[in-house]
Formats: C-alpha cells, structure tokens, sequence
C-alpha cells in the first residue's frame, strides 16, 4: 500500500469559493488577537487557503510572509526538530526578512535561533515598519510531529511573537493545540469545512479538467456531496474522461493520496467503510466496539489512530463523525461496490 | 506516555492551601482540655475541600494513607502534642452500607478502622457471632439480642479506647444522611424515631443524645444544603445531650482571590518539585504566568466562584485544552458583561452557568479525545457513579461485546496497568475513592458531564445509548461474581452439611456440625460480605438500565430476599440503595423512564410516579418489618394508621395512587399475615385475604389498557407485574397459612398451589421454598406421602440459597413428615441434621422443634424396629426423655414461647413418649417407675389437652384425648378410658360420622384430622372389644358374639375413617397389624363369625360408597392439583 500524500501546487486560476472565511480572516486582521489557527481535516485546503489569503493581504499592501515549515515525520509524535534543520530554517528566513528590511539584522552564529529570532523580530518592527502588522502565514504546521511542533513554538513563534505587531496565520489540525500558554491566550481559530455549495466543488472539477463530464460523474458517485477540494482534486485525477471509469482501487489509492495512511491501511479503510456503512452519521466507541466486536480499548484505538489521521472529527463529548466529504464519498464508494464493509 | 497523563494539571495540592482558621478550629476541637464530646461540623456546598479538610486533620494526626498521598505534613500534630489523640479511617457515607448501624458499628469497632491503635476485642467477637447468626439466617429476636450485645461490648471497646486516647472520628458525604426512606411515614408520625434505630442516621443522634461519645471529636462533613435536615437533627442531639457536649460549625467559603492565587502559587511549587518533562514546563510555566497576572486571576476567579474544583479543572482546561475557551480569554469587564455583574450579583445567574457550561465543554472534549488508559477511565467512570474497581474497568475496557463475564480470562498484566493508572490517579481533585475500594469522580464532575450531555437532544440520546451498554457490562459483570460467589458460598454450605456424622439412635443428641476454622469462617463472612456488595451493585445497574422494572423485580425480590431472612438492616440497605438512587439526578438524567399514557393523563412522570411507588413499597415493607420483629399487633395498627393517614391526602392523585387495589392488597396482606400470627379472627383474615386475591387477580388478568376498577387498569404489560404476581402469591401463601391452622387442609393445599402457580412465573426465591415447605406439612396432614417429594424440593431451593437456618427448617419439616408417615429412620436422619444446623446457629426455636421431632422419632423406631434389644429400648428412650424435656424446656423458657401450639405439641409428645415406655415397661417388676410413667404420661397428655382447650384448639385437644384414651387402655384403667373416649366424642360434628343405613360423609370442607381421630379411636375400640370377646369363658356365648361382632363393627369403622382420612394413610397399616394379631388366634368357626360380622357391618355403613369418593392413587389429576396447583383453569 502506498503510504503517500499528495497535494498540487497552490494554483490560483483553479481556487473556488471560501469567501466566508476570506472575510473572517480580514475580521481578524483587522482585531487585536495575534494568532489565527486554520484547522480542519487533510485536503480541505487549508495551504491553498494560507495562499490564497497571503496573496490578498499582500495585494492589498499589508506586510506578509508566507513561511514554509521545516519537514520531520509526523507519524511519530516524538520525532524532534533537530537542532540544524531549525537553524537552517531561521537563516532562510533571517536572510529574506533583511532583503526587505536591511536595518535588520539578527545573524549572529553564536546565539541561540530564538534569539536571533527575537532579535530580528524587534528589528523590523521597530526600524523598518513602526506602528504596522507584519502578517506570517505559516503553513504545514500540521505536518510536524507533536514534539518538533512544540519545539517550534517555544524556539521560533514565541520569540517573534514578543512584538505584537506580529501576527500570524497558522495552520495546524484540528485536534492540535497551540503548547505555549501565552501564545494560546492571543489565539484566533479557524476550523475550515467542506466547501459551502455543491456547485462550487463542481466548479473546481470544471477548472481542474474541463473535459470531464461531470454530469456521469455526479451520476456514478450519487452519494459524494462534491464539496471537499482535496478529494475533488484526486478524483479529477482518477476519473477517466471517456465514459467516466471508476477504477476499482478508487477509495484506497484516493485516502491513501489525502492524507498518509497508517501500516494497517486496509484494516482502516475496511472501519471507515463499516462507519460509513452505519445508520447513523454519528457514532461512538461503543459503536466501533459492537459492530467490530472489539474491545472498548480497541476501539479507542482505532479512534484515536483514525483522528491523528483526521479522517474523523469530535462531534461533542464521546461522538465523532467521519469527515464532511469523505463520509458522503465513501457512502458512494459503498453504493459502487468500490468497497464491501466486513463488519 | 505517562507524562502526557490527561488532566494531569489536576493534581490537588500537596500542601492546604488557606482554611488556617478552621484547621485550627479543629485542632482545638480534638486537643482540648475536657474529655467532652466536641462535634466539629464542617458544612459547605460541593467541590469546596470538606474531604480534603478531613485528609488535612488525619494527615497532621499522621495517618499512613494521608500521607502517602500528601507527605507528611509540617504541621505535624503528632510531634506537637504526642499520641494524645488518635483516628479512625474517614468513613464514608456514599457506601450504602454504612447507613446501617450494624454495619457502621462493625466498622467503627474494628480495630482495623483504627489501624491497631486500639483494640476492639469484645466487639469483634461479639460482632462475629452476629454475622454468624445473620449469615445463618437466625430468628430475628435472637439476631436482636446478638446485635444489641454487640452494641454493649462496643461500647464498653469505646469506652476502654477513649480512656487511653482521645478519638477522632471523620465522617464524609454525611448530606447522604438526610436521604430518609421513611420521610413520608415519619412527616405523618405513623412511625416513631426510634423504631428506625437500625439506621446509622438514627444511631448517631442517639447515642450524641445519650453522651455515648466519651472523649471523642466527630468530625462531621457535609453538603449544607440537602445535608441541613440532618444537621438539624444533629443540632437538637447536641442540645438535648445528656452529657456537656460541644457543636462547632465550619462554613466552608468559597477561596478569596488572594486565596485563589494562594493556591496556583502551591500548584506550582508542587510542579517544580517534580522532573521536568514537557507537561511540567507546560505547567509551571502557565501558572508563572496565572500567578502574575492579576485580570487572568481575577478572571478564573469569577468563573470558578473560587471553588477549589472547579479552579483546579478550568487550570487544566487552560494548559491541555485544544484552545482556551472564549468566557476564559475575556477582559474582566468583558467577564461581568457577559456574566451580568461582578461575582456578587453573578454567582449564579443563568449567564454565569451558560459561561462555565462553555467552559467545560473544553474539559468533556478533552476527555473523549486524548488517547491513553487514563482517558479511558475517566470516561468509564464519568458515567459509572458508583465508582469502579480495576476488575471491572479490566472488563469494561477490553472485553469484546460478544464475551460474558464468565467465559472472560483477565488479563493480570493489563490488570496490573489499570491498578497502576488508577493508583497514580488517587491525587488527582477529580478524584473521589468509593466504597469497596472503588474509584468514582467528585459530584462536580458527575454534574459536568450530564449537564453537557444532556444539552443537546443528540447528545443526550448517544450518552444513554453509551450508558445502556455500560450498565449492562457492569450488571453482567456483578450478576455472575454473585453468582460465584453464591456458588461458592452454596459449595461451603453443602461441604459443611455432608460433614455431619450420622450418629446411632441413643447417641443422636451428639449430633454436630464441625466447627470451622477460623480461616475458614473469616472467608465465610468475606463471601457474605461480598455477595451483599455484589447484590446491591446488580441492582444498582439494574435500576438504572431500567428502573421501573428493576424496581419491582430486581429491588422487591432482593429485599425479599433479606427480609425473608428477617434481616432488618441489609433489607434497609437495599430500600436505601433505591432511594438514593432516585435522588441521583446525574444519573437518572440518562436513564430511559417510559411514559405511560396514564400517568401522562394524570400530568405525573415517570419519576414522580417511581418516587411515589417507593412511598409505597416502604409502607409496606414497615408492616412486614413489625412482622418480622414479631410486632403482630404494631403491624397491624400500622397497617391501619397508613389507611387512615391515607384517607386525609388532599392531593388526589396521591390519594388515588395509595388506595390503589394493588398498592392497598400489599400492605393488607401483610397486615392479614400478622394478625394470623396473633392468633386473633383468623377466619376474618382467611375471608380478607381471599379478597384481597380476587381483586388483585382480576388486575393482573387485563392488560393496561383496560380498566378493571374505577380509574384502576390492568397489570399486563406493566412493570410492576412480577411484583403483582409476587403479591398474590405471597397473599395465598399467606391464606393457606390462615386454612393451616384451621384444619382446612384441603382449601389449604389449594391456595399453596395457586401461590407456587404464580411464584413458578419468576425466578426461584426462598418464598417458593416456604410455601413448598409449608405444602408439604399440610400434605403430610392429609397423609399424603407426596410431602416428602414437595418438602425436598423446597429443601434443594434453599440448599441452593445457602442460608443454614432455612435449611435447618427444611430438614425440620421433613423429620415431622417422615414422623408422620412411620418412617422414624428418615425422620431421625432429617431432624438430627437440623438439630445439627439448629445448634452450630445457636437458634433455640429450630433446636426446640429438632428435639421434638427427634423424640419422635426415636418413640417411633423402637415400635417399629423389632430387633431392639431391651437395653436398646431403654437407652432410646432414655435420649428421647432427654431431647423433649430440652424441647419443652427451650419452649416454654427462651424467646419462642409464645408459640402455645409447640407448647401443646410438646406436651402431647411426651405424653406419648411415656405411655409407649410405660408399654414396655413391665409393671410388676419395679412397680414405681411403672407408676412414674404413667402418671407422667397422664400429666403430660392432660396439659395438652388442656392447652388446646383454652386455645380452642379441637385437632390438638382431640389427639390429646386420643393418646390418652391409648394410655388408659395400655395401664388397664377401664373407668378413665370410658369417660375419656365420651369426652372425645362430644368433639366430633355429627356431620363426619359414619352412621348405619346412611351414606358415609363427605369429606370435602371437612378437617381431615376427624377422620384420623376417629380412626384411631375406633381402633382402640376394637381392641376392647376383642379383650372383652376373650375374656369371655364361651366364645359362642350371646355375650361373646356380641363383643366379636362390635369388633367387627369397630375395625370396620376404623378402617373406614382411616381411608376418608387417607387410603394411604400409614394408620390404616397399624389397624391391620392389630386386627391380625387378635385375628390369628381365632380358629375357623370363630373367624366365620368374623367374617360374616365383618361383612354386615360393611354393608349396614355402606362402606362400598366410600371407594367413590376415595381418593384415587392413581390419579394423575389428584396428584397434579397437590403438588402443582390449579392448571386446569387455564384451559
């Protein structure tokens, strides 16, 4: 099985609707919070959202960054920023900030990364833009493992966010907390959902190829509600043009592209189509545990395992629900056959 | 993981933060110059630290367990004043059993409590025997007088104790005090305070009243508010107080702001004392920042109303929450606004509730979303408010749906986890310990989590979903350990009853059970105890998996099951269990009460509906509670005081539900029963109960949409109908007890079988094996041989029970069965067996009736068993002296002596015993003890009769009169014989008489014991009339022919009744061994005289018609209607 995850290049011709979101990320702008924290489940959009909202506040003439974040393993929660891969981050970053900002300047190879950090965030603040927000969009946060991400915090966010100028955009899971308690009480959050109109997934698939014929698609997969631009995307890719032919590995090679999947793919896959498969949309460990037949503890496993890959989401106390999106398409993999729940 | 721990932030302080003021309180409260008694009242609402004042007090006293959690503290009193005073272990009052005084005594007297300090040696042991008598199931007044000798010794341990130290004794949760099964009696003064002394509730006030607390400082904790009507009665006691006894009243506040900074500043010198991982830099380094910041004080100050809880769980909300929640990132002036006003005037506003409900939104989330076994037990336990045990969160946690508790395999590794999660967990302020060494969650949190549950329609309906499965987990999991353990306990029952050595005949009265070890009986009274946690926790789920059926199945039949037992207090602990269930809202928020059109139609709920039946349940439970203490005449004024107090309720509905037929037949047939027991109108109870059956039978034969009385409808389909059908059960049982005694057997065994019809629709109780048993008796004075089938059922029912004194019944029934039928082997083998029993449970009454039937059946074997030699004979009945003079010593001296029948019995028996010893006796060779005997016999015979007149008594005054016609006979005394046989006569009704030319009487609606009587005496009759027919020189003579043919006419007669009586009857055996012997010397013209007599009397009574009306053996019918009941009806 392949464990991989892809996601295309942020393309501003191909970006749909999320104008709701657009005007909540301006509120916040415009507020006195210094964090915003976009969350929501793997290929909802939460970078071509950062990117898109980066280019409008640039475009308007605000100050902006867009960060990317040093790359570790998420799959272990202990896998740690090592201490060069940080550095290296803070020189690109260090080196960018003082092109635009030359009275800046925080190189010292002697120091600690928070420092130069801290120090080059008092520069530009000071010396360069006194009085202006200067916006980081930070992206892939939820990529880090829970260690590195702390890390990150203490080391990188925190002395940056000792001016309160600075602002950033962040994304991070849902599930995800911010560590640091004085950057958690400047928190703003946003959980981005499935897009807001069925018509606006159908537009993406138009702009993504406009050969297909979207009207068998949506014949053939009547069940998907067409509103998760992650899944649009994969399924633009996999939906052949002639005659529209479900490949039979649909629902595997689709997850497995959204979001990395754990060892025991199939097994997971075989659970979310039996959740999906469930009368109802909301369900408990208790529900996995009976039409299982596991152990409580097993299947809090299982839940615990399917939310760190955020296919499912907490509905409020002991409930979760499959993602919006991926629940409906999996009801029309059900209604294809593309899958047979073995529960 | 561990250090990831959720909820970790919890963890309480080490240190007490603030209260100095009432800690010092009390310390003066136990380190005070005068030996009174200083009660120390520490009153609050929930969640403010009255526990951990308690844990303060007994860690400074330096108590282990406090100190393993706490360290030991630097305020050691210890140090400071010596071992002036001590403390017992914290009682608390969450574990129900703690509400009886038995049990409550049994654990403040047990040195163990103390943890050795003091030694309450004279309880212990006076306490054993108790629980032995209890486990036995022992008479209730002999359990009384082993608890009230219990109650002395203990105070006597006490006094001895509070001489050495000065005691302390901290009682938790006492709000659970005010939870009164009885409010509704006690309000209307139907009963008195001090009938209900077998509550710890009781207990206490009296023994403050009565200055039993010598040397002592009760350290009292409880919720204010729904603690206040105890409190109230506590505040009477101490004025009322016989001795100068002290009251202090700590009203616990709420922490100040300084206060509440206090306590983060201790928080977090905890944190920095423990390694530094992530969660304790994340910690800490909140806290720095909580401490210095003053507005975020402030803040959480508001929200939390400075409750020690509440802060310590928004601090943890604040570090491990996914994002801080919106009312917690307000400015303070933010804060008021949306709170309506500073804390003053918001303390409680519906918006302040509306900003915590969002704020520990944060903490139910985080509960169900963080991985790890700790998240796993707390949502165990969120939901479980009993508290649990590592076993059962073993099961509940990694059991599949489809494993039973029985086929499951612990796993002793993932077990060790649990305990090892469970042990760290103890510090945390979430935490509150259970009783039985469970683990359960402060009520703030219970209240949290339904609070959040039940806002939302959805989420209400998942969570009892959720909870459903849970508690059927958990009642599963406690139904079979019950099940073990009663296995285990039926095993130790039948091992000790197959160690009783058969002894011989002469040597019977040594017959004993063999004494456990001490090992042995510990873990005899640990399974009790165990099997008495198990039951209560089965119907805890129970109830709420479905309360309105458990209530009357499950409740009803578990506390049957005590009070069968006439255990008062445990079957108080079961009422108690469902009463504090009702009044848990938490719990009940998620509990599925189905409406009922009815109650709908009375603008009632299911709730108010349960409570109300509750109500009910505990008026009649109080009858048969005054029962059970042998009260007959307070259950009876009882019964009648609710009916008039009944009859005032304004509220109609109310008033309505209390006359109901059915809630009414429940206490009228316990009333009925009583008066049964008293002796007095026993026909009118017959009548009353027959009543009583019809009109509840009629309820439970429509269903409930049908109306069956005014406003009443049917029971079918109703929860309440095992409990139905158990009543009329019970009901009829009860009637054949009332036809029992006057003599109507017949009506008798049909109104047993009607009960076992009705009881065989539910599961097995000890009241199948009583009116098993009590069928049997009555089928045995029938002469029916079937009673021996009926009684060893009821026996295999209770061996099954396991409890010894029912059995030693049992085995009683079933030697006075075996007496009857001439089988003294049997019988001998059954009554020593209960003499055994009787005598290992020290209950006089069982012993009394062992030795009287073991008397009989030692009189009967030496008449039955030829081969005796006369040295044989002598010593058997020299035993039987023996065994019936104890009897009758036993009954007319101890506490069964108000049973006159036995007296009589007793009496007849001996009787009987010295004229069968005076036939063998020969009364030339030592002429004295010849007359010895027969005037005992006489006197004996005499008395009973006598007894039984003044009783009107005419079954007993007539086998009184029988026996002694017998000893006259044997002792040759013509004159006493001939007025004695026309006394008897003039006791017989014409109607039951065989009469010449006539047809034979019917038996039907005729005591059978006429025909028994008769029978005998027509026996006895023949006898004389052979001797008079040898005696005469010619035996062709008119005189002889005459005495021949009134032989003839008399053996006729008495073979006649005997077969009305019974054509089984084994009387009918001993008229022929008679007839034969006097038969044998006759030679062939003599016994064609015989024969022609013989056959003309048989015609002149019409004997052929007889044969009719006689019970066929064979059938099958007969047989079914005995041993079954009446299924014919139902075809």
């Amino acid at each position: 099985m392949q464990l991989i995850r892809k996601r295309k290049m942020y393309n501003p011709d191909q970006f749909v609707g999320r104008t709701t979101e657009q005007a909540y990320l301006r509120g916040w702008a415009a507020g006195r919070k210094q964090l915003l924290t976009i969350t929501g489940p793997p290929g909802i959009g939460k970078t071509w959202f950062v990117n898109n909202s980066y280019q409008q506040l640039k475009a308007d003439g605000q100050i902006a960054y867009l960060v990317n974040l040093p790359i570790t393993d998420p799959r272990n929660d202990q896998n740690a920023l090592p201490p060069e891969v940080l550095q290296d981050w803070a020189s690109q970053l260090l080196i960018e900030l003082n092109q635009d900002c030359p009275q800046a300047y925080g190189f010292d190879l002697g120091r600690e990364v928070s420092s130069q950090l801290e120090k080059m965030a008092q520069d530009i603040c000071q010396r360069c833009w006194p009085g202006q927000s200067i916006f980081f969009f930070v992206d892939g946060g939820d990529l880090l493992s829970q260690v590195a991400w702390r890390q990150f915090e203490r080391q990188a966010i925190e002395p940056l966010a000792r001016q309160a100028a600075i602002r950033f955009v962040i994304t991070l899971k849902t599930s995800q907390p911010i560590k640091s308690f004085i950057l958690k009480r400047r928190e703003q959050r946003l959980e981005l959902g499935t897009l807001q109109a069925r018509e606006q997934g159908l537009q993406q698939m138009h702009k993504l190829n406009p050969e297909l014929d979207l009207a068998h698609c949506e014949y053939i997969l009547a069940d998907y509600t067409w509103d998760h631009p992650g899944l649009n995307m994969l399924l633009v890719e996999h939906l052949h043009g002639d005659g529209v032919v479900l490949p039979p590995d649909l629902v595997t090679t689709v997850l497995s592209e959204l979001e990395a999947l754990p060892e025991n793919g199939s097994e997971t896959i075989n659970l979310l189509a039996c959740l999906a498969h469930h009368d109802s949309d909301t369900w408990s460990a208790d529900t996995i545990g009976q039409i299982m037949n596991i152990s409580l503890a097993q299947a809090w496993e299982w839940i615990n395992l399917l939310n760190h890959h955020s296919f499912i989401t907490n509905v409020g106390g002991p409930n979760f629900k499959i993602t919006d999106g991926l629940r409906q398409f999996l009801r029309a993999a059900l209604g294809q056959k593309l899958i047979e729940p073995k529960c | 993981m561990r250090e990831e721990a959720l909820l970790a932030a919890t963890n309480q302080p080490r240190e007490l933060v603030s209260r100095s003021a009432e800690m010092r309180q009390i310390e003066a409260g136990i380190y005070q110059p005068s030996s009174d008694c200083h009660i120390v009242l520490i009153a609050g609402p929930g969640g403010l630290g009255k526990t951990r004042m308690i844990e303060e007090t007994l860690r400074r006293l330096g108590h282990e367990s406090m100190q393993q959690v706490y360290g030991r503290s630097p305020q050691n009193w210890q140090s400071q004043y010596g071992n002036q005073a001590i403390a017992c272990n914290l009682l608390d009052f969450s574990d129900i059993r703690l509400h009886s005084r038995d049990f409550f005594l049994e654990t403040i007297g047990n040195s163990m409590t103390w943890n050795g300090a003091v030694a309450f040696n004279r309880h212990e042991t006076a306490r054993a025997r108790q629980r032995r008598l209890m486990d036995a199931g022992a008479a209730y007044s002999l359990v009384q007088k082993a608890t009230e000798a219990a109650e002395i010794d203990f105070r006597r341990d006490y006094h001895t104790a509070a001489g050495q130290y000065r005691l302390v004794v901290p009682l938790d949760t006492t709000e659970q005090l005010s939870i009164i099964s009885s409010g509704w009696l006690l309000e209307r003064d139907l009963l008195e305070p001090n009938e209900i002394a077998f509550s710890t509730q009781q207990w206490l006030v009296d023994q403050i009243e009565h200055g039993r607390f010598p040397n002592t400082t009760l350290l009292i904790a409880g919720r204010a508010e729904e603690g206040e009507p105890y409190f109230e009665m506590l505040r009477a006691a101490v004025e009322k107080a016989r001795k100068p006894t002290t009251l202090t009243v700590l009203k616990l506040e709420p922490f100040s702001e300084a206060e509440t900074r206090s306590f983060f500043v201790s928080l977090r010198d905890d944190w920095q004392k423990r390694p530094q991982n992530n969660l304790a830099q994340d910690v800490a380094n909140t806290l720095d920042v909580l401490i210095d910041d003053e507005e975020q004080l402030r803040l959480l100050h508001l929200y939390t109303g400075g409750q020690p809880i509440r802060l310590s769980l928004y601090t943890d909300i604040l570090i491990e929450g996914r994002t801080i929640p919106e009312p917690l990132q307000d400015s303070l002036l933010q804060a008021y606004d949306r709170v309506g006003g500073d804390e003053g005037a918001a303390a409680e506003s519906s918006e302040m509730l509306t900003a915590r409900q969002e704020i520990e939104g944060e903490f139910v989330r985080l509960l169900f979303s963080q991985p790890g076994l700790r998240s796993q037990i707390l949502q165990a336990l969120v939901r479980a408010t009993r508290g649990l045990k590592a076993e059962q969160l073993h099961f509940v946690l990694d059991s599949k749906p489809d494993d039973t508790p029985a086929s499951w395999q612990p796993n002793p590794t993932r077990l060790g986890e649990i305990e090892a999660e469970l042990a760290a967990m103890q510090s945390m302020s979430l935490i509150k310990p259970k009783s039985g060494g469970r683990t359960g969650l402060q009520d703030e949190v219970y209240r949290i989590y339904a609070e959040h549950m039940n806002s939302t329609e959805v989420n209400r309906q998942a969570e009892m979903t959720a909870r459903q499965q849970l508690y059927l987990r958990l009642r599963d999991w406690a139904d079979s350990n019950r099940q073990r353990v009663q296995a285990q306990r039926t095993a130790y029952i039948r091992h000790d009853l197959s160690r009783i050595r058969q002894e011989r005949p002469s040597t019977i009265l040594n017959t004993h059970m063999p004494k456990p070890t001490a090992e042995e009986e510990l873990r005899r009274n640990q399974l009790l105890s165990e099997l008495q946690d198990l039951d209560l926790e089965y119907l805890h789920y129970n109830l709420l998996l479905n309360p309105d059926t458990h209530f009357n199945d499950t409740y009803y039949s578990l506390a049957n099951k005590q009070n069968r037992a006439l255990n008062v207090a445990s079957g108080a602990v079961v009422q108690s269990e469902v009463w504090r269930l009702l009044q848990d809202k938490f719990a009940f928020a998620f509990v599925a009460l189905e409406p009922r059109a009815a109650t709908s139609e009375r603008g009632e709920n299911p709730a108010m509906v349960l409570h109300r039946a509750a109500q009910q349940d505990d008026a009649a439970t109080w009858v048969l509670r005054f029962w059970m203490t042998k009260q007959y005449q307070r259950a009876i004024e009882f019964a009648d005081a609710v009916d008039t107090a009944v009859a005032e309720l304004a509220d109609e509905n109310e008033r309505r539900s209390w006359q109901h037929t059915f809630a009414r037949g429940q206490r009228h047939c316990w009333r009925e029963f009583a008066r049964i027991y008293l002796g007095e109108g026993i026909p009118e109870a017959v009548e009353r109960l027959q009543i009583i059956v019809r009109e509840l039978t009629q309820l439970a034969q429509a269903d409930i949409h049908t109306e069956v009385f005014p406003g009443e409808n049917g029971f079918v389909g109703h929860p309440a109908y095992p409990r139905l059908i158990f009543t009329i059960a019970n009901c009829y049982t009860v009637m054949g007890n009332g036809l029992n005694v006057l003599g109507d057997y017949r009506d008798a065994v049909a109104a047993y079988g009607a009960a076992l019809k009705y009881l065989r629709q539910l599961p097995p109780t000890d009241q199948q094996a009583t009116t098993l048993s009590n069928l049997s008796r009555t089928l045995v004075e029938m002469g029916k041989k079937r009673a021996i089938r009926v009684c060893n059922e009821g026996l295999q029912l209770r061996l099954n029970a396991g409890e010894l004194l029912p059995i030693a019944s049992s085995y009683n029934t079933l030697g006075q069965i075996m007496n009857e039928l001439h089988q003294p082997r049997e019988a001998l083998r059954a009554s020593a067996t209960a003499f055994a029993i009787a005598g290992e449970v020290g209950d006089s009454r069982a012993t009394g009736l062992s030795l009287m039937h073991i008397a009989e059946g030692l009189r009967r074997l030496v008449r039955e068993d030829q081969s005796l030699t006369e040295t044989d004979v002598d010593e058997i009945y020299r035993t039987a002296e023996q065994a019936i003079g104890q009897a009758q010593e036993i009954f007319m001296a101890s506490n069964a002596r108000h049973e006159a029948i036995r007296a009589i019995e007793i009496n007849i028996e001996t009787g009987c015993l010295y004229r069968d010893w005076l036939a063998r006796t020969v009364a030339t060779a030592v002429p004295d003890i010849w007359q010895q005997r027969l005037g005992r016999a006489k006197y004996f015979l005499e008395s009973g009769v006598k007894g039984a007149q003044q009783l009107g008594l005419i079954r007993f005054e007539l086998d009184g009169l029988v026996n002694l016609a017998w000893t006259f006979y044997l002792a040759g005394d013509a004159d006493n014989l001939a007025q004695t046989l026309e006394t008897a006569d003039t006791l017989f009704p014409p109607d039951v008489r065989l009469r010449p030319e006539e047809q034979p009487p019917t038996t039907h609606n005729k005591p059978f014991f006429f025909f028994q009587q008769l029978s005998k005496l027509y026996s006895l009759r023949g006898r004389l009339a052979f001797d008079s027919y040898f005696a005469e020189a010619d035996p062709a003579s008119r005189t002889a022919q005459h005495n021949l043919d009134r032989a003839a006419e008399a053996y006729v007669l008495s073979l006649g009744y005997a077969q009305l009586f019974s054509p089984r009857s084994v009387a009918i055996t001993a008229v022929y061994d008679a007839l034969y012997d006097y038969l044998k010397q006759l030679d062939a013209t003599q016994l064609t005289n015989f024969y022609r007599y013989e056959q003309q009397q048989r015609t002149r009574y019409n004997l052929a018609a007889i044969k009719a009306q006689l019970e066929n053996l064979g059938d099958l019918q007969d047989f079914l209607l005995d041993c079954f009941g009446d299924y014919y009806s139902e075809i």
